[in-house]
């Protein structure tokens, strides 16, 4: 048994080495091994905390394998280091942030409300953690130091390594506030500290091999006689156990701040995808051997999270036990102190600064901002310290070790789905990710902490058992009846679930404003855009000795001169202070980040500066490289539907010229033809009365009858053609509102006379509904004339009559003209409204069969048709159709329209 | 169409190597595993376990190694 004097002395004197080890790393810094990856390896480490170096063992003494959950889930993060912490260190270095809060706000615009709401939760799950510490130090004391009597109370115990941690912290973590300038004293004890417990942890894992028990086989026979049955233990919590300790090693502070914070070099971290998951691997080898040992040698009844302590004891090796108590010291100390900076930076940065802006709401900022965070710091640390050692005093005392470790880690858990989403998903905004915070933390609160808590509260006690107000489904450890999961998997069903489903809820809800699309470019793509190409998008001013002002107070006179010479000569400016553009406003902004976080430096800058004005059109064009490359071949694409698409008018086009052409050749042909026969008979005709002087009078003038017969129809004929090429082009008929019934009418009372003599009566019905059309009132007409009088010419009845009818049916004035002659045969349907066409019907008519053919034409001109209705044996009936024209159109009177002209002569 | 570099294939790996790990590490594979065999004295779970672990930190030092190397080579 070490005296208490030897176990003081040892502890006094490796904190002695630790101050020191400290204070010379400070003096020398960026030397050499200080800046290796094997420090920086050493130093993520911290993960290991006395939970690791006690607690595994209880852990495994009582759940056996579980407790490699807890270091499995960190090795496979580290081995996918490539995807997701090399992007965190490459986001820290271009953004300069301080912390995982600074990070998560810097990410969704800047924003202090998600700064210090990660910052409280940190806190919450924080406190109870470094309460453990400070409870394994003091029960290590009393294990190795003898009983409790001897040490003295244990509270005084706690006190006196609380306040030699805050002191130490205080050196050695508040030097500076600029997150640039790493903690080299820090990282170096911490890298110590880190061996330490390595040597400890195998020291007496060898104890326990080859001292107590008689080598690996005897070890294997004791694993195998105290372990569980390996059947049991692989379920959900086993699952859920690798998932949260990876989550922990990402989103703890402590974490964040030696992994992503403190890092120097990111290819430093090509060591540790490696070298940190075998420093767990060596870490846990000895856990199961120590359980098995300390299971079968110590009596029954002892605590198996003192194993590591009582065992060498209990073997007579106080020199194993002496250092497994420095390990366990080591461990304990390393996470305070990072622990304490981490949050220290975090509540004066993200809770005191925009307290303090807020209440200074003037256009400057007053004071020495430097000095306030530092003495902000020193005392949050000291606070922290204090609360952990209230948790410790007067805290539930029923929780055991590992407990109260996976009830912090489910707490910082639910800054992962905000942090991937950081990371990942470009859409991801401020209100999704303060939505899934809040609630994924009120859950963990309701669900895990406060039972832990309040344990031993009456009045919490009722709740558990039969929840709030009675509501059954609300009961912590069962919310909305859930009793098949352990009380740690149901909170992290329930918190995480509902966290990740409001964040992509609350992130779908609305669009980025333009802050957030810029930050979500700079994170989400930090290794395609370099981030000076998006922040030059920032558009504000300031006076250059405005902003000297402002960055002193924030960073020490000297550093803000550093600062504003070296960028003036960076850039080539002769002066002293550079010209305060855009860029140069950025680069401040980003350096002050690295002192008070990205939500504060932004505020700040602001109030000089005036807000940012993004604007989006250029941002959206520079955001996304992909984006451009995309539009790019979408705009070739749609270019060669264009051309696709001329293309095939071009060949449509042609093939309607092609048609044109071949009716135009058989016009040609089909007119020559109808002027080849009546020049025939003329020609024919006139050479005999030339050549045949012995002609009668009476022949003569037959002869001569017959070629002015043929001259008129000549004539005619090459009327109508002129005609016909006149309404094809459309000219010399202009279009206006006018009342088809007056056409009509003037139709039919110039067919009148042609009717009489010809004995055809005409019966008339209209409607008497008006209606107005778009036409030209001569040539309707002309239509409604050619039409009738085709039906009276051609009606072959015995007591032939023609019926005339008009109605309106939707839209169209339908004037339809029916004979009860022997209508149209089938063959002639066909072909009577082909150019030069008559019926096949023998008849005195002396027409060139173009009218129909005109009618049709123009009656399409004014949008309606002509058709051929009926074409039975009983009479044909044809169907003239014209679209009436808007009401509002129509105001055209009838008797607006009077016809003044003889009307044409029927074709 | 990007072409298969070796980081970017190196890169696939990298982030698909952890879910394969995962996949080994929880039940049913290591169901598997969890009978009362054992292997040289030692239950068998036990040995595959820490063997898997054993294999992703080697399988996480030779691609820490190749990437950093393809990095150097495609500088990018």
């Amino acid at each position: 048994m070490s005296s208490l004097n030897v176990v003081i002395l040892a502890a006094l004197g490796y904190a002695v080495v630790l101050f020191l080890v400290a204070f010379i790393s400070d003096r020398s810094t960026r030397s050499g091994w200080l800046s290796s990856p094997l420090v920086y390896t050493l130093s993520i480490s911290v993960y290991c905390t006395s939970w690791t170096f006690y607690g595994a063992v209880g852990s495994a003494a009582r759940n056996g394998l579980e407790f490699a959950t807890i270091y499995i889930g960190p090795t496979l993060v580290f081995l996918g280091f490539y995807s997701v912490l090399r992007k965190l260190l490459r986001i820290r270095r271009e953004n300069n942030i301080t912390s995982i809060a600074d990070f998560i706000s810097s990410r969704y615009g800047k924003s202090d409300l998600i700064a210090a709401t990660v910052t409280i939760i940190a806190v919450f799950g924080a406190a109870p953690y470094i309460a453990l510490q400070l409870k394994a130090i003091t029960t290590s004391f009393q294990v190795i130091g003898g009983s409790s009597d001897t040490v003295g109370s244990a509270p005084i115990t706690a006190l006196w390594v609380a306040a030699g941690l805050a002191l130490f912290t205080i050196i050695f973590g508040t030097r500076s506030i600029d997150a640039n300038e790493r903690h080299y004293g820090v990282v170096a004890a911490i890298a110590v500290e880190a061996i330490v417990k390595l040597v400890a942890l195998i020291g007496v894992g060898l104890v326990a091999v080859y001292h107590v028990a008689d080598g690996p086989q005897d070890i294997f026979n004791r694993i195998t006689e105290t372990m569980p049955p390996p059947e049991e233990g692989f379920g959900v919590r086993w699952i859920g156990l690798i998932l949260l300790s990876g989550t922990a090693v990402l989103c703890l502070p402590r974490q964040f701040q030696v992994t992503v914070v403190e890092n120097v070099n990111e290819r430093h971290l090509f060591t540790a995808a490696w070298l940190f998951p075998l420093y767990l691997f060596l870490m846990s080898l000895f856990i199961l051997p120590i359980a098995a040992v300390g299971a079968t040698t110590l009596p029954p009844g002892s605590n198996p999270d003192m194993f590591v302590l009582t065992m060498p004891l209990a073997a007579g090796r106080d020199d194993i036990a002496l250092l497994a108590f420095l390990g366990g010291f080591s461990s304990a100390t390393s996470m305070v102190i990072v622990s304490c900076i981490a949050l220290s930076t975090m509540i004066s940065n993200h809770i005191v600064m925009p307290l303090t802006l807020r209440r200074t709401a003037g256009l400057s900022v007053d004071g020495d901002v430097r000095g306030l965070l530092l003495k902000s710091r020193r005392i949050a640390i000291c606070g922290i310290l204090f609360v952990g050692f209230l948790y410790l005093e007067f805290g539930p005392q029923s929780a055991g070790l590992a407990s109260i470790g996976l009830v912090a880690f489910l707490g910082v858990a639910q800054v992962l789905p905000a942090l991937l989403g950081a990371l990942f998903w470009p859409r991801a905004n401020r209100r999704g990710a303060m939505l899934g915070l809040s609630i994924g933390f009120a859950i963990w609160t309701y669900t895990l902490l406060l039972p832990g808590l309040l344990a031993d509260a009456k009045w919490w006690q009722q709740i558990a058992q039969v929840g709030p107000f009675g509501i059954e489904a609300l009961r912590p450890d069962a919310l909305f009846g859930l009793t098949s999961l352990d009380p740690l998997m149901h909170a992290f069903f329930w918190s995480i679930s509902a966290n990740v489903f409001f964040f992509v809820l609350g992130s779908l809800s609305r669009d980025l404003n333009p802050l957030e699309q810029l930050q979500s470019t700079l994170f989400v793509d930090a290794f395609r855009s370099g981030s000076e190409g998006g922040q030059r998008l920032v558009g504000r001013a300031a006076s250059a000795d405005t902003l000297f002002d402002l960055a002193q107070r924030v960073m020490g006179a000297n550093q803000a001169y550093g600062i504003f010479r070296n960028y003036a000569q960076a850039h080539n400016q002769k002066a002293e202070f550079p010209v305060p553009d855009d860029a140069f406003i950025n680069h401040l902004e980003r350096r002050m980040a690295s002192s008070v976080g990205a939500a504060s430096a932004r505020a700040m800058i602001s109030r000089v500066a005036g807000g940012e004005r993004i604007s989006l059109d250029e941002l959206v064009e520079i955001a996304d490289e992909t984006a451009r490359l995309m539009e790019y071949s979408t705009r070739i694409e749609q270019k060669s539907r264009e051309i696709e698409e001329t293309a095939s008018k071009l060949k449509s086009a042609n093939e309607r010229l092609v048609q044109i052409d071949a009716q135009k050749d058989e016009f040609l042909s089909q007119v020559s033809h109808e002027l080849r026969t009546p020049m025939t008979s003329i020609r024919s005709f006139s050479e005999i009365l030339a050549q045949n002087d012995r002609i009668d009078d009476d022949k003569s003038r037959y002869f001569m009858d017959i070629i002015h017969d043929e001259s008129v129809r000549l004539t005619r004929l090459l009327d109508e053609i002129l005609d016909i090429g006149a309404v094809e082009r459309g000219d010399d008929f202009p279009v206006t509102l006018i009342d088809p019934m007056v056409a009509l009418k003037r139709a039919v009372d110039a067919c009148r006379g042609l009717a009489a003599s010809a004995k055809v009566t005409i019966i008339e019905h209209h409607t008497d509904q008006p209606a107005v059309t778009l036409a030209n009132q001569d040539r309707l007409t002309q239509v409604f004339i050619n039409i009738i009088s085709n039906a009276i010419k051609y009606n072959d009845a015995v007591k032939p009559e023609i019926e005339i009818e008009t109605t309106i049916i939707t839209g169209t004035f339908l004037t339809s003209v029916s004979d009860n002659g022997s209508g149209v045969s089938e063959h002639d349907a066909t072909l009577i409204f082909d150019k030069f066409s008559r019926g096949s019907k023998p008849t005195n008519e002396k027409g060139a069969g173009l009218g129909l053919a005109i009618s049709r034409t123009i009656a399409r001109k004014f949008g309606g048709d002509v058709v051929l209705a009926r074409a039975s044996q009983t009479g044909a009936k044809f169907n003239i159709t014209l679209p009436i024209a808007s009401e509002d159109h129509n105001q055209t009177n009838r008797d607006d329209t009077l016809y003044t002209k003889p009307l044409a002569e029927s074709v | 169409m990007a072409k298969l570099t070796p980081l970017r294939r190196l890169k696939d790996i990298a982030a698909i190597a952890p879910i394969f790990g995962f996949l080994l590490l929880i039940p049913p594979v290591i169901g598997l595993f969890a009978t009362e065999a054992t292997v040289f004295g030692a239950p068998l779970v036990l040995v595959y376990l820490f063997a898997i672990w054993l294999a992703l930190i080697l399988i996480a030092a030779i691609l820490s190694q190749r990437l950093s190397q393809a990095e150097r080579d495609d500088p990018k």
